[in-house]
C-alpha cells in the first residue's frame, strides 16, 4: 500500500474523513505543484547528480576500487533508479514506495558485493549532497526530508544486519 | 492493489519520471480534491435522510421483507449506510473499483447466498441514488454520480437465485 492519501482513507475504516484528515488531504493536493516542480528539477539534473555522487563516493572509499572492480556494473543506472523512486515517493508522499521498489534491493546488492556498511550509508549521503549541490535551494529543500530518509533507511537497515 | 487514480498513475511510472500527461492528470485530481471533499461532507450531512428514503422505498415495494428477516430494516439501514460511505470514499480518492474490492464483492456474495435478487438490490441502492439526486445540489451530484451509479451496478451484479428469499 503506497501513498499517505490512501493510508488516511483506510484509517477512516467505514466512516467519513475527519476535519483533520480532510485538511491533510487538501494540504497534500495543494503541495503537488511544488512537488512536481522539485522532481522536474531533479530530472533535469539527474546525470550530473549521479556523476557527482559516484565521484564523491569513490573518493571517500578509494579502498573499494571502482564499482566495476567490485562487481557493481550498474552503479550509474542504479543511482538513477534511486533518484526516480525517491521522486515518485515524494509525489506520493510515501517513502515506502522507494524503500520497497529500489532502496532495499540496492542495499542488499551492495551487501552481497561485500561493500562495508558505512560505505553503503555514505553512498546515500553522497547522493543527497550531490542533489543539494545541483538543485536550487528551494527544490532541494522540498525534497530534503525524503532524501535524508533514504540515508536513515540505510543506517537502520545496516544496524539491523550488524 | 493500488487504489486511487492519481496514485496508480504515479505507481505506473516505476523506474522513470512521470510524463507531462501524467503530471496533468495528477494536477487535475489535486484541483478537484476540494470539491470532492465538499460533496463528501454534503452526503455525510444528508446520510440519514438518504438511507431513510431508500428504506421507505423498499418498505413500500417489498412488504414481505421484514416479516422474513430478523431486524430487517435495522440491518438494511446499517448495510446501506456502509455502501454509501464506500461510494463516497471512492469519489474522494477517484477510484471506481475500490468499493467493489473492499466491500461490495463480500456483500453480493452474502445477499446472493441468502437468496436475494439483483432486483431488490437495484431497487434499494437505486433509491439511495434517487435520494441523492433530490437532496444534493446539481453540481455536487455531477461529481458523485459516477461513483453512486457504479455502487448500484456493483451491488446488483450477481446471478438470480434459484429460489428468491423475498419477492
Amino acid at each position: 500500500m503506497f501513498s499517505r492519501m490512501m493510508k488516511l482513507v483506510n484509517q477512516t475504516d467505514s466512516l467519513y474523513l475527519s476535519a483533520n484528515q480532510q485538511k491533510q488531504l487538501l494540504d497534500y493536493g495543494a503541495s503537488l505543484g511544488r512537488r512536481f516542480a522539485a522532481i522536474r528539477s531533479l530530472e533535469r539534473q539527474e546525470n550530473a547528480i549521479v556523476e557527482l555522487a559516484l565521484q564523491a563516493w569513490q573518493q571517500a572509499h578509494a579502498e573499494l576500487g571502482t564499482p566495476e572492480e567490485f562487481g557493481w556494473d550498474s552503479a550509474e543506472n542504479d543511482l538513477r533508479l534511486v533518484l526516480r523512486s525517491l521522486a515518485i515517493s515524494h509525489l506520493m508522499d510515501d517513502m515506502d514506495y522507494a524503500e520497497a521498489r529500489v532502496l532495499r534491493h540496492l542495499r542488499r546488492t551492495l551487501e552481497f558485493a561485500d561493500v562495508p556498511a558505512d560505505a553503503i550509508r555514505d553512498l546515500f549521503a553522497c547522493l543527497v549532497e550531490a542533489v543539494r549541490e545541483k538543485l536550487e535551494p528551494a527544490d532541494f529543500s522540498q525534497l530534503e526530508n525524503d532524501l535524508q530518509r533514504s540515508v536513515a533507511a540505510a543506517e537502520a537497515g545496516l544496524m539491523a544486519v550488524s | 492493489m493500488i487504489y486511487s487514480a492519481p496514485i496508480r498513475t504515479l505507481a505506473g511510472c516505476d523506474g522513470r519520471y512521470p510524463t507531462l500527461e501524467e503530471e496533468s492528470a495528477c494536477m487535475a485530481y489535486a484541483a478537484s480534491l476540494p470539491a470532492r471533499l465538499r460533496v463528501a461532507d454534503l452526503i455525510s450531512q444528508k446520510e440519514a435522510e438518504i438511507v431513510r428514503y431508500a428504506i421507505d422505498h423498499l418498505k413500500r415495494h417489498y412488504p414481505r421483507f421484514a416479516p422474513q428477516h430478523d431486524r430487517a430494516w435495522e440491518k438494511a439501514s446499517r448495510d446501506m449506510t456502509l455502501h454509501l460511505r464506500y461510494a463516497v470514499q471512492a469519489m474522494v480518492v477517484d477510484d471506481l473499483e475500490m468499493p467493489k474490492d473492499k466491500l461490495y464483492v463480500w456483500i453480493t456474495t452474502i445477499v446472493r447466498g441468502t437468496g436475494h435478487t439483483p432486483q431488490i438490490m437495484r431497487d434499494g441502492i437505486g433509491a439511495m441514488v434517487e435520494a441523492c439526486q433530490r437532496l444534493l445540489p446539481a453540481d455536487a451530484m455531477a461529481i458523485a454520480e459516477p461513483y453512486l451509479h457504479r455502487m448500484v451496478h456493483d451491488l446488483s451484479d450477481f446471478p438470480e437465485p434459484m429460489k428468491p428469499a423475498v419477492d
